[in-house]
């Protein structure tokens, strides 16, 4: 402030007050030679002889109460070469300074014109943020939705929590999968649960508990020490329905397993209520010490008026995850928590959007990796953290868990609670 | 065929009277979820809660889920 209070005032001229030690009659005199001024004592000061009339780069002025020297226009090296020099009675020296009264309302105007600027620079940071790409510095040994999360600086890896990714099952053949025990069963009648002929499973799968790519060596998986337990409740051609996702719901309770990931769901009506059956199996699965997380879905084509939130992320017992992208943009197809008189809202977001990860031999393009997006890249994400947190926090309940993740999550600028809700998901 | 999904209510079992009492009722159980206490079953007619005093309808199975 002081500075453009200054500049309103008018520029100050190249002044300095020099602060002496020492103020000898010989020193001052050895002064003079040094900067080749005269210098007048303050005594000789009088009403005919006021000190701006003496003072220019000839002439400076001692006050001999204070040890001060007021020098004009000097040249600033001997100054510095003065302060260095242990045998110079200079110890200190500043530029002369501007002093005045304030005035409430020229100090009003001045704030205001300050805050004006200001709001400039916030909205220029804003759009410098939008725009730019959260990772400066990729990381080569790591995949962008991990480092947005926060898995670049976390000791954990989900080591011995299970979690149970409900979907159309998993390719236990994949190679980077070679040293995993992974349990699952089908809720799928005459398909296995193992052999994924979609993809999706083993792409979501990866995401949640897959560690690096044995080629390259770049990590893809959350939570690389986690148990993976497979539900298949969604066919290969990829549709499943309810009781077959309830089905999977009891045996993963049955099996104690600590976190449940669906990456899945059914599009809702606007104000349509959440379902009573989902709304209940939720909250059992939490009294059982269990988490479902949920896709929140991918109905929506932004900028128009997103679509509501899906069953059965839409319960308020289940975990809703939206999906952002590497701007930290709300990717345009997520769904957003927009049925407000009936609850289904988005409780945090994870990345979503050109998401690499592990993929099945068995679908039909056959690779062992692909990249997709969806909420359902942004759900094992989610899912994946969890283990993480658990694995920190071993005495936490799933409903504490979740409640850490999204204390834990950072908001996004210029992001919306209803699309993002308590924000992006960090690691501890 | 209809299928539902319907949740036993507290104090009620799913036991051996309750069985029977669905057979006489012409509804078939396919599944029952032990931990959710959920019974998935099945019938030829639509149902009404109001004949059933152990568990409540939460759902028709109508709903499909997709990746």
């Amino acid at each position: 402030m002081e500075s453009t209070l200054n500049q309103k005032k008018g520029k100050s001229k190249n002044r300095y007050i020099v602060l002496l030690d020492e103020a000898t009659a010989p020193v001052l005199k050895k002064m003079e030679g040094e900067f080749q001024v005269s210098i007048t004592s303050s005594e000789k000061l009088s009403n005919e002889n006021k000190s701006y009339d003496i003072l220019n780069e000839k002439n400076s002025i001692f006050y001999k109460n204070l040890n001060v020297i007021v020098m004009q226009d000097v040249d600033l090296k001997y100054l510095n070469r003065a302060l260095k020099d242990s045998k110079s009675p200079v110890i200190h020296f500043e530029k002369e300074r501007d002093f005045f009264a304030f005035d409430e309302y020229d100090l009003l105007a001045e704030l205001k014109s300050q805050s004006e600027s200001l709001q400039e620079k916030i909205l220029e940071l804003e759009n410098f943020l939008r725009n730019k790409p959260i990772l400066q510095s990729p990381r080569s040994d790591m995949e962008w939705g991990l480092q947005a999360i926060g898995l670049d600086r976390t000791q954990y890896t989900g080591k011995g929590i299970d979690i149970c990714v409900l979907d159309t099952g998993f390719n236990t053949t994949h190679p980077d999968f070679s040293n995993r025990e992974i349990e699952g069963k089908s809720f799928i009648p005459d398909e296995d649960w193992d052999k994924d002929a979609n993809g999706h499973g083993t792409h979501c799968a990866g995401i949640a508990g897959g560690n690096k790519r044995l080629d390259t060596g770049r990590r893809y998986g959350v939570a690389p020490e986690s148990n993976l337990k497979i539900a298949k409740v969604l066919s290969d051609a990829g549709v499943g329905s309810t009781s077959n996702i309830i089905d999977a719901i009891d045996w993963a309770i049955t099996k104690k397993y600590r976190i449940m990931s669906l990456s899945l769901g059914s599009p809702v009506g606007m104000s349509e209520m959440p379902s009573v059956l989902f709304e209940k199996v939720g909250e059992k699965a939490l009294e059982n010490n269990c988490l479902i997380i949920a896709a929140a879905g991918n109905d929506s084509n932004r900028p128009s008026l997103p679509k509501p939130v899906s069953c059965p992320a839409n319960s308020k017992s289940i975990m809703a995850v939206a999906a952002i992208d590497e701007q930290l943009r709300v990717a345009r197809f997520s769904n957003a928590g927009i049925n407000a008189s009936t609850g289904g809202n988005v409780n945090v977001c994870a990345p979503g959007v050109n998401i690499l990860s592990s993929y099945s031999v068995n679908a039909k393009k056959p690779n062992l990796y692909t990249i997709f997006g969806g909420t359902s890249m942004a759900t094992p994400h989610v899912s994946g953290l969890a283990a993480l947190y658990m694995e920190a926090y071993p005495n936490l309940r799933s409903k504490d868990i979740w409640e850490l993740l999204e204390k834990n999550a950072k908001f996004i600028l210029n992001s919306k609670v209803r699309d993002i809700g308590k924000g992006l998901i960090q690691a501890i | 065929m209809f299928t539902y999904l319907a949740k036993l209510k507290e104090g009620h079992k799913y036991d051996r009277k309750l069985r029977l009492y669905l057979k006489t009722r012409n509804v078939n159980v396919v599944k029952y979820l032990k931990k959710l206490r959920i019974l998935i079953i099945e019938s030829e007619q639509k149902i009404s809660i109001k004949n059933f005093e152990d568990f409540e309808i939460l759902e028709i199975e109508r709903r499909d889920f997709t990746i």
